[in-house]
């Protein structure tokens, strides 16, 4: 109790200092918990965000259990590079989204998107194809998709550019 | 898969509300929403209306002792009126609280034995300072002109009594405790006039007017599904939305994915002449935003009673700062969370590559890429810095110096409730032909409401949907921006019309118990 009066001493003194008081003597060492350590208050606004978190690890997930496919991502990609269709900022994107197993994503000419999914199956590959067409329809509304084998390719953004567009999907097809 | 590891914390933040690693150990203080926008209530016409939310999340049960304001604390609205980042006016409240029965606490004789009782309330409650009141919560409202700690607030008078003394009224603990909560809250409405001004533009004989209460949560949004990414469905996460079924992100706006429905929040309100606010009839345009500080240091009583279980003292340490919608939750890096809110406007130059270099498209374009989409490609983002750091030119800029804020237009007549757009004055921007025109503003488009976000901020402005659009490139071309038409929503419904047509605003909240 004494402690607790003289510090209140103190804390009144710095008062009078509004912009410059001290800081109150250091408190003794306690156990420190992670500074983001899950909350386990079950609160929207953490628990609801664990989603966000399991994001690396599935990725991470998709990218070492990849089917076995005839047109991998890169195949293709090759292939279209020596078609004169660079393809630029290529990153991996979430499969789920798409049903797949793997998928990437790429731009050409700008904003033209190229997403490549691989599939375990062809069926699969055709499952995916109409998830992503009736679910994502206002998303992405040119898009124009094509299977080959188990992998799905999906141009969009292309409406301004159909060459571009039709080069993809032919090299695509000729694999 | 680099980027997304680096954008993606080891475990997430939070939403709207509790978005900062530190304030979610500070609730009291926590500061979740900030609204300000021309009166719409019929009447009131000159008059504007600020509301400043805290206290997050608050269930419906919440007692015994339901949900208080820190009186160690102080709460603050900022008004700037010439443009710097730098308060020219500041609503101070500072809470009290004492128990009931001149401050013994309310007893009931035991066996000969008067023993204090537990709860807060000892009977029903119908008006101010009902003796059944056990636990009590005063305020004052001060008014600084200039920087916030450059002078002493001049306190503000209750035109109810005379004195300095405002009223908070109890939380809606429940029917039996507080019948009706609507005429009980009401009478915790007190006018003011504010000291130096003489207002213009107002009907003679109004006042400005405060209060500060529990209300119905006003922000709708579908926390976990927006911050899993923008309504990750089902398939992608394997997680369901709230309600039936999964958000769908191109649906209806209302699907009925609001989190926060039956959700609580306290908040601060005041309505005040545009003419008391504003730097001059010539110069309409004010921002502000909303701040809680803490004293610098806090040591524990040991021995705690009611009145001190603890000793505050130092320098206020403000933390908690809110403006724009969202800028904290999903802007700001996690690293600079805190930093955000202890930080002042003026300053916000710091926190720039934040907003021309933005995180969550990249993150949006992580999981959804797999359908075709893609992010805005044109960086820096100079919508962004109009819609979140300096208005929309011709609307709502104040000047050319880049701070987060709400930006008001007060010479925008208000646009009556029913007629209200939840997307507010989105709707008012013609797709732009190139970016370096930028959007071009078309007060002539259908459905176009100018009054609404982001020229000011009303309750019925839907700003999650707003925000999600805005950042996935609406304001870009399409060249730049390719989903920027795509009509993003989080599932979780904003309508004025189900919101009070007058001052609050926000709707009574959730009782406790809804039993009679």
């Amino acid at each position: 109790m004494r402690t607790f009066a003289l510090l209140s001493v103190c804390l009144l003194a710095a008062c009078k200092h509004d912009t410059a008081a001290p800081p109150p003597p250091p408190p003794a060492p306690v156990p420190q918990t992670p500074a983001f350590a899950a909350d386990s208050t079950g609160v929207p606004g953490t628990k609801d965000l664990v989603g966000l978190g399991q994001l690396p690890p599935m990725m991470n997930a998709e990218a070492s259990h990849r089917a076995p496919v005839a047109i991998p991502v890169e195949k293709l990609f090759d292939a279209l590079a020596q078609h004169g269709v660079a393809v630029a900022n290529k990153h991996q994107v979430l499969a789920r989204t798409a049903a797949a197993s793997y998928c990437m994503l790429g731009t050409t000419d700008g904003t033209v998107a190229i997403a490549v999914c691989e599939y375990p199956t062809h069926d699969a590959a055709l499952a995916g194809e109409k998830l992503l067409d009736g679910r994502y329809k206002k998303l992405v509304p040119d898009a124009v998709r094509a299977i080959n084998g188990t992998t799905l390719v999906t141009v969009a953004n292309a409406d301004r550019k159909p060459a571009v567009r039709d080069r993809v999907l032919e090299t695509f097809k000729a694999l | 898969m680099a980027l997304v590891t680096a954008l993606t914390p080891n475990t997430v933040s939070a939403s709207s509300h509790r978005e900062a690693p530190f304030i979610t150990k500070y609730p009291k203080v926590d500061g979740t929403d900030f609204y300000m926008f021309n009166s719409y209530e019929p009447g009131r016409t000159g008059y504007v209306t600020i509301l400043a939310n805290y206290v997050p999340l608050q269930p419906k049960y919440g007692g015994p002792n339901f949900f208080s304001l820190d009186p160690d604390a102080l709460y603050e609205i900022h008004v700037d009126n010439t443009g710097d980042g730098v308060e020219d006016l500041t609503f101070q409240f500072q809470f009290s609280q004492m128990l009931g029965n001149s401050g013994n606490g309310i007893a009931l004789n035991i066996g000969g034995t008067n023993v204090a009782i537990p709860l807060a309330t000892a009977g029903p409650l119908a008006n101010i300072n009902e003796p059944a009141q056990n636990f009590i919560e005063t305020y004052t409202l001060g008014l600084v002109r200039g920087p916030r700690r450059q002078s002493a607030a001049t306190l503000i008078t209750n035109m109810t009594d005379g004195t300095t003394t405002f009223h908070k009224p109890f939380d809606d603990a429940g029917q039996k405790t507080i019948a009706d909560y609507a005429t009980y809250s009401s009478k915790f409405i007190s006018n003011f006039d504010i000291p130096g001004c003489t207002p213009t533009g107002v009907a003679a004989g109004t006042h400005s007017r405060v209060y500060v209460g529990q209300r119905a949560e006003g922000f709708a949004v579908n926390l976990g599904q927006v911050f899993d990414l923008v309504n990750l469905s089902v398939s992608a996460l394997g997680k369901s939305g709230v309600g039936s079924g999964e958000a769908d992100l191109t649906g209806a706006q209302d699907q009925g994915k609001n989190v926060t429905a039956d959700q609580n929040i306290t908040t601060l309100a005041i309505e005040v002449p545009a003419s008391c606010l504003t730097a001059s009839a010539t110069s309409p345009v004010i921002s502000g935003w909303t701040t809680s500080s803490m004293r610098q240091a806090r040591v524990l009583n040991p021995s705690a009673t009611f009145t001190t279980p603890s000793r505050e003292g130092g320098a206020w340490v403000q933390v908690s700062r809110v403006g724009m919608p969202l800028v904290n939750e999903i802007v700001i890096g996690l690293p600079d969370k805190d930093k955000f809110n202890g930080s002042e406007p003026k300053d916000d130059a710091q926190f720039a590559a934040y907003v021309t270099n933005p995180t969550l498209p990249a993150l949006v374009e992580a999981v959804y890429g797999a359908t075709g989409m893609l992010a805005p490609t044109t960086f820096p983002r100079a919508d962004l810095v109009a819609a979140f750091l300096n208005g929309v030119p011709n609307v709502n800029v104040l000047s050319s110096t880049l701070y987060e804020a709400i930006r008001l237009n007060t010479a925008v007549p208000a646009t009556a409730q029913a007629s209200q757009s939840n997307l507010g004055a989105a709707t008012c921007f013609d797709a732009p032909v190139d970016n370096a025109h930028g959007p071009a503003l078309d007060l002539g488009a259908a459905g176009c409401d100018p009054a609404g976000f982001p020229n000011g901020r009303r309750p019925g402005d839907d700003v999650v949907d707003i925000e999600l659009r805005v950042a996935m490139g609406f304001l870009l071309d399409q060249d730049h921006a390719p989903i920027r038409a795509a009509p993003l929503v989080d599932g979780a419904e904003v309508d004025a019309t189900k919101l009070q047509n007058a001052f609050p605003y926000l709707n009574n909240p959730t009782p406790g118990n809804e039993g009679t």
